[in-house]
Parts: structure tokens; sequence; C-alpha cells
């Protein structure tokens, strides 16, 4: 493993029995303390971060997670890491101190252990009053909180979190990601909400169609749309039948001064999605399939 | 390779998290258990007089667990599909032993209050005297949610969707606890037909304990089936149930 890299991985791939390619050789290493892999639905991101937390088999291709084989250390590496998976939900007839407990002990805790920092996890995440409610009763953000309890007393070397904001009000969004930068550990998530990647992310992977696009810190990967907006209503780029540019504001100042009528919008990472020539997720057509 | 290795610690906080969280907050739920047997009791109670009460009794008590057990089938699916429980646990490095053991146990937290209710009812109407019915019921109370905890677990995990899992689970516990004759006497199926029946784990289980309330030793045969045909389930949900994928 190089100096720093908690995940490293080469060329995997993951083609499922149906004959569906999820992956087609990703190649990437990690070293920020929270990185996100973002994509659209269905560009493979759940597949890689089942792949990498020992829960899926790649079909080919070689990873390294804190140093340890993928296939070889899968029992070493679950030691060392923690996994929430993509909406994951608590048994409702259980509270969140049964599941912390449930979970620390399967870590191989001891009981008494267990029970002491799962009362402090939870209190720690808000969720002091509410331990021993049934998860059935708590809301979506409390519910998701759970989880985040189960990771922040796990202590692990390594986090993944699948979209961990997934369905919640902006409110409980904003909690959670509170809860995520108090995790001790690195931390890799997936989300395709792009406000969460700008909110938490020091490293981010572009993944689509089961390849990585881009990945670079979030200044690297803007630094071609620094001091340009994105102008909407007049370029080359179609997206959803609107047009797109990018330029300069005093450019596009010029363009409304000449009467033409455009919408000017400050840049975000959503426009990596455009400048690399994929639809960001905002614009996407509502999909029934499952996430890859 | 099935990965065989236990911690009992981890086995019984799960049986704890899984069976008794269900006991203490889902009432209802044990409720509906006893529904089945109690009124299949009272039923056989009405149409023969009371002369197949014993029956009855200890079959309920046969059938309760292993449908109870069986049932877990629907929460397996349910954590795999629904609550991604089964994905934690995976990459918390909890075997698939483990996992079914827990749900075996939890089945039994979670069948205690049934359990308590028709041991107490067969000792009343003294439907089992001797020490020996008595031990081979309680061996089988502990066998049987293992046995049927490995149906549960395989059939639970090859289910890709849930709007499947709780009719399929209905339908094997009928099967595999109602037409089997844990309420009625053994002797009354042609020959064909309990060999038939014998696939479902608490038939053996039903067989010997009938043997010893007729006064009879317990055949070996059944009593070994019992145990193998429960071992050979569990090995089965282990090494054809999906653990990870």
């Amino acid at each position: 493993m190089s100096q720093g890299n908690y995940i490293e991985t080469y060329d995997l791939t993951k083609v499922y029995k149906n004959g569906i390619q999820a992956l087609r050789g990703v190649s990437m290493r990690l070293s920020s303390r929270i990185s996100c892999v973002i994509g659209r639905n269905g560009a493979g991101k759940t597949t890689l971060i089942r792949i990498l937390s020992t829960q899926l088999r790649p079909t080919s291709g070689r990873a390294l997670i804190l140093g340890l084989d993928l296939i070889k250390d899968r029992d070493e590496i679950r030691k060392r890491i923690c996994s929430v998976p993509q909406e994951a939900r608590p048994v409702g007839v259980a509270s969140p101190f049964e599941h912390v407990v449930m979970y620390l002990v399967a870590r191989d805790w001891s009981v008494s252990d267990a029970m002491r920092e799962a009362r402090r996890a939870l209190r720690e995440v808000g969720l002091g009053d509410f331990m021993n409610t049934p998860t059935d009763e708590l809301s979506g953000g409390m519910k998701r909180k759970v989880f985040l309890a189960m990771a922040l007393a796990a202590n692990a070397e390594l986090t993944f979190l699948d979209e961990p904001t997934t369905g919640l009000d902006p409110v409980s969004r904003i909690e959670t990601w509170g809860s995520v930068r108090r995790l001790r550990s690195n931390v890799v998530l997936t989300t395709h909400d792009m406000e969460e990647a700008q909110a938490l992310c020091e490293h981010i992977v572009l993944l689509d169609s089961g390849k990585v696009v881009v990945e670079g810190t979030p200044e690297d990967l803007m630094a071609p749309l620094k001091g340009k907006v994105r102008v909407e209503g007049y370029g080359d780029i179609v997206i959803g039948g609107m047009k797109v540019s990018y330029m300069s504001p005093e450019e596009a100042k010029q363009l409304i001064g000449e009467g033409l009528k455009v919408s000017i919008r400050p840049v975000s990472l959503e426009d990596l999605f455009i400048v690399n020539g994929l639809v960001p997720p905002s614009q996407e057509p509502e999909r029934g399939e499952e996430e890859w | 390779m099935v990965n065989l290795r236990v911690r009992m610690r981890f086995v019984f906080v799960f049986a704890w998290f899984y069976g008794w969280s269900s006991v203490k907050r889902g009432v209802t739920w044990v409720l509906s258990y006893l529904a089945l047997p109690l009124a299949t009791l009272f039923m056989i109670y009405m149409i023969s007089r009371g002369m197949l009460l014993d029956y009855a009794l200890v079959g309920g008590t046969l059938a309760m667990v292993t449908a109870n057990a069986l049932g877990a089938l629907g929460d397996t699916a349910f954590f795999r599909l629904e609550t991604r429980l089964q994905d934690l646990l995976v990459a918390a490095n909890v075997s698939p032993l483990e996992y079914l053991l827990g749900i075996g146990f939890g089945n039994l937290i979670y069948s205690f209050p049934g359990l308590a209710l028709f041991i107490v009812l067969i000792a009343v109407f003294r439907a089992i005297t001797s020490p020996l019915g008595w031990g081979l019921l309680i061996l089988s109370i502990l066998v049987l949610p293992v046995g049927a905890s490995g149906l549960a677990f395989l059939g639970g995990s090859r289910i890709s969707h849930m709007r499947n899992s709780w009719g399929i689970a209905a339908l094997v516990m009928i099967f595999l606890t109602l037409l089997p004759p844990l309420y009625y006497p053994y002797w009354l199926l042609p020959k064909y037909a309990l060999y038939a029946l014998m696939i479902s784990p608490a038939t053996p289980a039903s067989v010997v304990i009938q043997q010893v309330m007729a006064g009879n030793p317990p055949s070996a045969l059944a009593l070994a089936l019992l145990l193998l045909e429960n071992l050979a389930y569990a090995m089965l949900g282990l090494s054809m149930g999906r653990w990870e994928d």
C-alpha cells in the first residue's frame, strides 16, 4: 500500500449473473479523511462500496483495503471496517440501544463494554432520550442516526456509508452530516447529492457506467470552471432540452445585455457531470431499476 | 466452504435482540402464533370428544416451535432485502452459523410464552407422564428451531423479492407443521404418507414422543432421524443459503 492510501483498487470489474456489467475496470486510490463516490443512479456506486466492504466479490481485478488484500484477508478487513448499507433500516421492534449493542458484540466487544459504548454513542448522535424506544416509533432521521451511532461506537479504522442521507428531510440531512464529521475513522461515502458531496468530501470520485470519469479534490475538479458561471439557455451543451454553457460573469452579463433570455447560476459540483459529458443527477429521469 | 465459527456471546445477544424484543414489544405477534395451535387444539378436542387432546397438546407444542422457526424465512428475507441487516452483519465478520443459531435461539425466546402455556397444559392434562417423554419433548424443543431455522435461512436467503416471502413462509409452515402427524396419531397415516411427511423436521419428533406416550420405547430410527434430519437441514441452510454475494 502506498503511504496513506487506505483504499487502492486495480481494474475492478463486476458482472452480475444476469449479464449486467456494473463495474468496468475501476482503479483509484483514496487517502482523504472523507472521500465520496458520486454518480447517478446505476453508476455502480453501491456495487463498488459493497465490494470494498467485503459484501460482494468482484469478477476480476484487485483491491487493497487498509493494506490488506480484499479476497485473501476478508476476515481481517472486516474487523477493521464498518459498513452501513444503502437504505439500511433498523428492525422495528428493537430499540436503538439493542441495535448498537448487538452490532458491537458482532464486532467482538464484550457485552458490558458494548452497553457502555452504545449509551455514549447514542447520546452523541442525539438519541439519548430515545435509546429504549422501539425504532418503528422513530422518525426517518432518527432511524438513520441509529446506524451512525453504530459506526461511531464501532470506532473502526474505515467506515463505509452508502447514501447515508437518501430520503431524509433537509434538517435530518444536515444533522447526519454533523454525525458523519464526528466519526473518528476515515470515511468513504456514496451519494448522488452534490450538496452533500460539497459539504463533506475532501476527495471525490465521479463514477459513471461503472467507470471512473474523474477523481480529485473538489478544488482540483472544479479548477477548469474557476471564475466561470453556468449560463442556462445558451450554448452548445444540451441537457434535458436546455442549452448550457460556461463563461465568465462578464461574458454572461453581456449576453443579457444583448437581450438573450438566459439564467445565470454559480457553478457547483453538479457541473462536473455536465463538463464531462454526463447528465447531472438532478436532471436524470426517474428510474425504477435497482441501484447497482 | 461453510464457515462454522461460532461465538456464543453473539448468538445469545442476537437472540435477545431478535427474540426478546419481539416478545417484549410484539404482543400481537405472540398472540397470532398462539392462535393456530390453540384453535386446532379446540377443534381436535371437539371433533374427537377429548380423545385426541394429548396429541393436540404435544403436537401444538412441536408445531409452534417449528412454525415460529420456519417463519424466520420471512424475517431473514426481510433482514436481507429490506433492512439490509444481513449486509451489516456480513461486513461485521459474523459467520452464517452464528446468524442461523441466533435466529434459531431468537425464535425459541419468541416462542417462550406459547411454550410455557402449552407445557402447563401438557402437565395439567397429563398428556406426558414419563420422564423419558418429557426429555424427548425438551430435546425436540431445542433441536427443532435449529433445523427449521436452517430451512428458513435457505429459503429466505434465496428469495429475490419481499412480495413472495411471507406467502412462501406461510405455505412452508402449513405444509411442514399442519399436514404431518403432530396433532394426530402417526399410525393413522398409511406408511407411504408417513415416510413422505418425514420431510418435516417435526415429524420424527412427534413420532418418538407419541411412541413414549403410548407406553412404548422410542424407535431408534426415528430418534436418529430427528437428530440427523435437523442437523442436515441446518447444514443445508449453511451450505446452500446465500450469506455473502
